[in-house]
């Protein structure tokens, strides 16, 4: 496993999920998934591998009343999962079972409902919640970057009396509001449905590019933490995430740096912090999502560019399309040096091409600039050089690396 | 004649019919040529052909027969080809009696023929026979070299015999024995073996079908089974014996024959008589060969070996005409050398050749045995097993050499163990000697050796450490010897200084045995002061083991005081001397003279005891303290024994009186001198005195350089309880920084004695408490995380530190991680404590690292 994780990128999206059927509320189900929406048409018997408890086609179709999103890694995920739908035995809930017990029981005996949580069977909403706030509560699954996403008011509801009742509050921050529970576009964090929920790596893209040419174009950057200078090939190089920050530091300078301004020392991982040469706040999990894509998900990250560069081309095809022939595009698509080889013989042959790759020059910086907010000027070039001539690569790549 | 008859008739003709036509196919089949032409020649001329065959005989240099038959042979010659259509014929008239013996049975009446109208009266046999050898010529052509050989004996044969079968057999034989012959004459039996004869024929008519399918002979395989098969199918009929020895011959000849493929392939470009010629001269011997195994086979017990070999040894010499002959022969060595591949293959199979070989020949009678499955594995088993490397194997041919090789491997590691056994043999023995026990103890303290190497364990029962000690001692009362003193020289009980610890240690081990107590209590008097010595000069140091050891001490004093012996002035010897004399007392080379002077002048201590007690102690600086540590490891194992020898001793020490000691001295010395080193030959002859403590030891436990020593020492207040605690052979262990458990642990395993030392020089220590421990363990692990990062990494990226992987999300596999802590990670912070996966998993989970199990995961 552990080879194995090493190879592997931090997953795009991963969650655990509480799934309630819309026929009977009373019958929930705890699972996990990277993909929220594929997991629900399962669910739902729309495709198929469907959990067995929710086969019934009477309790379909199901929703998924929230999600815990976040999990940096499958295993981090199950264990969730695990401990969410274990809580008797989970280690995590255990210790603080007691004193939830204890807040359980006192808030029971105002609410009248001990009977349902003092039972053995946990397995109403309410008793759920309980569980997934003691997790996220716990030792081991506190400091973790997870959030609570709430697709559902009346889930939220009972979520947010508890959470008052309970003495330590959850950090409002963990959790999201989605669906009906907010105004759409209230919340910009909102996705509407679990649909929307963005499931792969494509909020990335920018990022990668940036870093991508970044650390490819710049040998001569330097960690401006520790003066040393940066070897992207053989070091762990962190990239701020903001587009327009050059700042690239060494893994460990930076989580050195985020952990100085926090107070409790004993943190071994940062959730986020101000990048030393933007000054903007940075989240720690985006980054090591960056960091681990490009770093183990090559293939991913071009897939990625790829798929990028395509709808960038689609894009600046409809804006320019008048001039040029996609299939022309297609050859245009190769990285820097192949583009200028391609180009002698373009020249030679066909003016045409030629006005298309400079166009396409073109075309591709001021859709950076507009669409990633890329500064234009020092990052003329680098997209064409990331691009890479995989025309058939597809999203699925991508997919099947988390 | 009736015989001849028979075979004649029926084993040719079978025989012929299915071989001309198979080889025919062969020759289409086959890749050769000339030999179809040749092949297609035979058919055309029949009859004179039959009769040509003696001519072969002239080809063979058979001048009686050549005279009789030269006219014919000369036609037959140049008619083989049809004398071979004539067999065709042959064996269409008889297709139904088949006998290979009888085919080279034809032959020699063929030779013979010229010789013996009466065995040709009978036409068939005639042509048959013609055929016969024309295919025993063609095939032994082919097939063997020794075919010619053959055919000269036969040529030979003639001369004595005229009988026409078994002159076939007989010209194999023929040269080497009459009694072939005479067998050949006792027709009714050689019938018999005629029939078997008659498998050889057919082997022959295997050869002839190479003859005539000069090309396949490389198919010869195929071909000679498929012969033997048909052969045996017909014969059957005739013998079974016969059919059975064909096949087996058919095999031989196979291999044979490919070799005479080869030659024919080059000769037979010639026109075919030549090539007959010479393929019949080597086919002669081959087929006498062929012949001679078949009869072994079937009368092995009839035809006799010496025939035999004469023939192969007549054969080598005709074989080799040509110079492809020679040197396709060398390759086919089957054909040339026939003996040994015969013998091969029959002996694989069958046994009968044993009569050929002497070796084999009280085996010999019981001519074709196929050993039974229990015979062949008792013979598995009587066969020396040798184990070595290919090369080895390879190179030493006779497999004595290997033997002796293992036999001297053996008695050196006996002699190893001998070594200290027999040290301690001699030793018990000599002092015992005087006393009867001598045998007994011999014995015994073999059975000791036996019992330590197992498991440790004295006879009693008790644990045997003393090797240990004694090995320290041995090298200083080396030292002692030597460098020592005049006074050393009386064979007083003083003996101790000098004492070889060897002798000690073996009088231990008696007494503990339960030798005669005289004895023993002598020799457990030495021992006991020489361990005094040591201990004393680790209780002295660490007063508190003298008090523990009275009896010791009251020996040691009065010995010291005796003893004597004047140190000698390390001060004046050379840098070299002293490191001489260090690695003598078997410490590694010390750096500084005055660290050699002082361990020596402790070495010089422990082993023949403090001249001055209180001197040494007040003068014991750390360095001696260092030496008496060292001393005092090495001598762990010795203290347990010296004390429960202690009390014995005591007691013994009452019984024993000093005049014992002289008697076991005399005796010991030559004793020694045999046994011992040479080492321990210089002290013994020096030293008068028997007890030698063992120097045993020495090899096995890695002494600990005092620069260890004192590391160990400056390093923890507790090292010196742990140097006192592990004994010798954890020395290496004791290197390796050990978490407080265990030396705990290890510490309470120590005997009684040792711990006491261990307290003496220990007091102090505090030993940490687990809980202070584990709470340290948690930052120290999270240090260590830290300490490696900071360690130059030649690849983060392929290789992520730890600290990088846990900032990265990565979950931690707790085996892993708790491996790498461990081995490396604490060692970083000097954190010598070692940590478990559950210590690990709560570390992960307080700082909310993602982690699990390796186990429980699936990729």
């Amino acid at each position: 496993m552990d080879a194995h994780d090493q190879t592997k990128p931090i997953p795009a999206y991963y969650c655990c999920y509480l799934l309630r059927s819309t026929v009977r509320h009373a019958s929930l189900y705890i699972g996990s998934t990277p993909n929220p929406s594929r997991r629900l048409s399962q669910h739902n018997g729309d495709t198929k591998g469907g959990a067995k408890r929710t086969s019934r086609d009477r309790l379909r179709p199901w929703e998924m009343a929230l999600v815990v999103e976040g999990f940096t890694s499958r295993l981090g995920a199950l264990q969730f999962e695990w401990a969410w739908q274990h809580p008797e035995q989970s280690r995590h809930i255990s210790t603080d079972g007691q004193d939830m017990k204890a807040e359980s029981q006192a808030s029971s005996s105002k609410c009248g409902r001990t009977k349902t949580r003092a039972g053995r069977s946990r397995r109403s909403l309410t008793a759920h919640l309980e569980d997934l706030h003691s997790l996220l509560r716990s030792v081991y699954f506190a400091s973790w970057p997870l959030r609570v996403r709430f697709f559902r008011a009346d889930v939220h509801r009972v979520w947010r009396i508890w959470n008052e009742r309970v003495n330590t509050p959850l950090p409002n921050e963990k959790v999201l509001l989605d669906g009906d529970c907010v105004a759409p576009m209230e919340n910009a964090t909102a996705a509407g449905t679990v649909s929307g929920l963005p499931v792969d790596y494509t909020n990335l893209e920018g990022y990668l590019e940036k870093s991508k040419f970044l650390l490819e174009d710049t040998t001569d950057n330097e960690c401006t933490l520790c003066k040393a200078p940066i070897l992207p090939t053989r070091e762990q190089i962190v990239v701020c995430s903001q587009d327009e920050c050059r700042g690239a530091h060494h893994l460990l300078c930076l989580s050195d740096a985020f952990l100085k301004g926090t107070p409790d020392s004993d943190i071994a991982v940062p959730i986020s912090g101000a990048c030393p040469i933007c000054g903007c706040v940075i989240q720690w999990t985006l980054m090591m999502q960056e960091l681990s894509l490009r770093n183990r998900g090559e293939n991913a990250v071009l897939a990625i560019l790829d798929k990028k560069a395509r709808r960038d081309r689609k894009a600046r095809a409809a804006e320019a399309s008048s001039r040029r022939h996609i299939a022309n595009e297609a050859e245009v698509m190769v990285n820097e040096r192949d583009h200028q080889t391609h180009q002698h013989s373009e020249n030679a042959s066909m003016d045409d091409d030629n006005l298309l790759s400079e166009d396409w020059y073109e075309g591709l910086d001021h859709e950076s600039d507009t669409d990633h907010r890329v500064p234009g000027n020092g990052i003329a070039s680098p997209p064409s050089r990331l691009e890479i001539v995989i025309e058939d690569s597809e999203w699925d790549d991508a997919e099947i690396i988390e | 004649m009736t015989s001849s008859v028979d075979v004649i008739v029926l084993t040719s003709s079978p025989t012929v019919p299915p071989r001309l036509p198979s080889p025919v196919a062969y020759e289409t089949e086959a890749t050769y040529v000339p030999q179809p032409a040749v092949a297609t020649t035979p058919r055309v001329p029949s009859p004179s052909s039959l009769f040509v065959p003696p001519s072969r005989s002239r080809f063979f240099d058979a001048p009686a027969r050549k005279q009789d038959t030269t006219n014919k042979k000369r036609p037959a010659k140049k008619a083989t080809a049809p004398k071979k259509s004539k067999r065709a014929p042959g064996p269409s008239e008889t297709p139904s009696k088949l006998s290979k013996a009888q085919g080279t049975t034809a032959h020699d009446g063929k030779e013979q023929d010229g010789d013996n109208g009466q065995k040709k009266a009978a036409k068939p046999r005639a042509p048959r026979k013609p055929r016969a050898k024309p295919k025993a010529q063609a095939e032994s052509g082919t097939l063997k070299l020794s075919g010619k050989v053959t055919k000269a004996g036969k040529t030979e044969d003639p001369g004595l015999k005229p009988v026409k079968k078994r002159v076939g057999r007989k010209p194999t034989a023929v040269q080497s024995t009459p009694e072939d012959c005479m067998e050949k004459t006792g027709l009714p039996t050689p019938s018999n073996a005629l029939g078997k004869d008659e498998v050889l024929n057919l082997d022959e008519a295997t050869r002839r079908r190479r003859d005539w399918t000069p090309p396949p002979e490389t198919m010869s395989h195929p071909i000679s089974t498929g012969c033997a098969q048909r052969t045996v199918a017909e014969v059957p009929d005739t013998s079974n014996k016969a059919g059975f020895g064909d096949i087996l011959t058919d095999y031989t000849y196979s291999r044979s024959g490919s070799a005479t493929a080869e030659l024919r392939a080059t000769s037979e470009g010639v026109p075919t008589k030549r090539r007959k010629i010479d393929l019949l001269e080597p086919q002669g011997p081959s087929r006498a060969s062929h012949s001679k195994e078949i009869l072994d086979q079937g009368d092995s017990s009839s035809t006799t070996s010496s025939g035999r070999l004469s023939a192969r040894k007549i054969k080598p010499q005709k074989r080799f005409t040509t110079l492809t002959a020679r040197m396709t022969a060398q390759y086919g060595t089957e054909n040339t050398e026939d003996e040994p591949g015969d013998k091969d293959i029959t002996q694989y199979i069958v046994k009968r050749d044993s009569n050929r070989n002497s070796k084999t020949k009280a085996k010999a009678q019981q001519s074709s045995v196929v050993l039974s499955p229990e015979a062949a594995f008792q013979t598995l088993d009587q066969q020396d097993v040798i184990f070595g490397t290919c090369s080895q194997l390879e190179r030493d041919d006779s497999p004595e050499t290997l033997r002796e090789m293992q036999r001297a491997f053996r008695m050196s590691e006996d002699l190893a163990f001998q070594r200290r056994a027999g040290i301690g043999d001699l030793a018990t023995s000599e002092p015992s000697m005087t006393s009867e026990d001598a045998p007994d103890l011999m014995s015994r303290s073999q059975s000791k050796k036996k019992l330590w190497s197992v498991a440790g364990r004295d006879m009693q029962g008790s644990l045997v450490q003393a090797e240990v000690v004694e090995s320290l001692d041995l090298t200083d009362s080396s030292l002692g010897n030597n460098t020592a003193n005049p006074a050393q020289g009386d064979s007083t009980v003083r003996a101790m200084s000098n004492a070889p610890s060897d002798d000690d240690w073996l009088d231990l081990d008696n007494g503990k045995a339960g030798l005669s107590l005289a004895a023993k209590a002598t020799n457990i008097i030495q021992a006991t002061t020489a361990l005094k010595s040591n201990l004393t000069l680790a209780s002295t140091s660490k007063k508190a083991a003298q008090e523990t050891q009275p009896a010791l001490r009251e020996i040691e004093q009065p010995r010291s005081v005796s003893q004597f012996a004047p140190m000698p002035q390390y001060s004046g010897f050379t840098d070299a001397e002293l490191s001489k004399q260090v690695a003598a007392y078997g410490f590694k080379s010390v750096k500084g003279r005055k660290k050699m002077i002082d361990l020596l002048q402790k070495c010089w201590e422990s082993k023949f005891g403090k001249t001055d007690m209180s001197a040494l102690v007040s003068g014991e600086t750390e360095s001696a303290t260092n030496s008496i540590v060292h001393t005092v490891q090495k001598t762990v194992m010795p203290p347990k024994t010296a004390s429960k020898s202690k009390g014995i001793a005591n007691a013994k020490k009452s019984t024993s009186t000093l005049a014992k000691p002289p008697r076991k001295t005399k005796i010991a010395t030559p004793k020694k001198s045999k046994q011992l080193p040479p080492n321990d030959a210089q002290q013994l002859p020096t030293s008068s005195y028997i007890d030698i403590e063992e120097i045993q030891d020495s090899e096995d436990e890695p002494l600990l350089s005092p620069v260890q020593v004192q590391a160990y020492y400056t390093k923890s207040s507790s090292a010196s309880t742990q140097l006192a605690t592990s004994p010798s052979r954890n020395s290496k262990a004791s290197n390796r920084a050990r978490s407080p458990q265990a030396r705990k642990t290890a510490s309470s395993k120590i005997s009684p004695v040792t711990e006491r030392i261990k307290r003496d020089t220990a007091i102090g220590t505090s030993e940490p408490t687990s809980d202070q421990n584990m709470k340290p363990l948690l930052t120290q692990i999270t240090s260590a995380v830290r300490a490696q990062s900071r360690l130059p990494q030649a690849n983060s990226r392929a290789r992520p530190t730890w600290h990088e992987k846990i900032l990265m999300f990565d979950p931690i596999m707790l085996e892993d991680f708790t491996a790498w802590l461990n081995v490396e990670g604490l060692g970083l912070v000097d954190e010598d404590r070692e940590v478990n996966t559950t210590l690990v998993r709560d570390w992960c989970e307080s700082k909310g690292i993602c982690c699990g199990w390796k186990k429980n995961t699936s990729g």
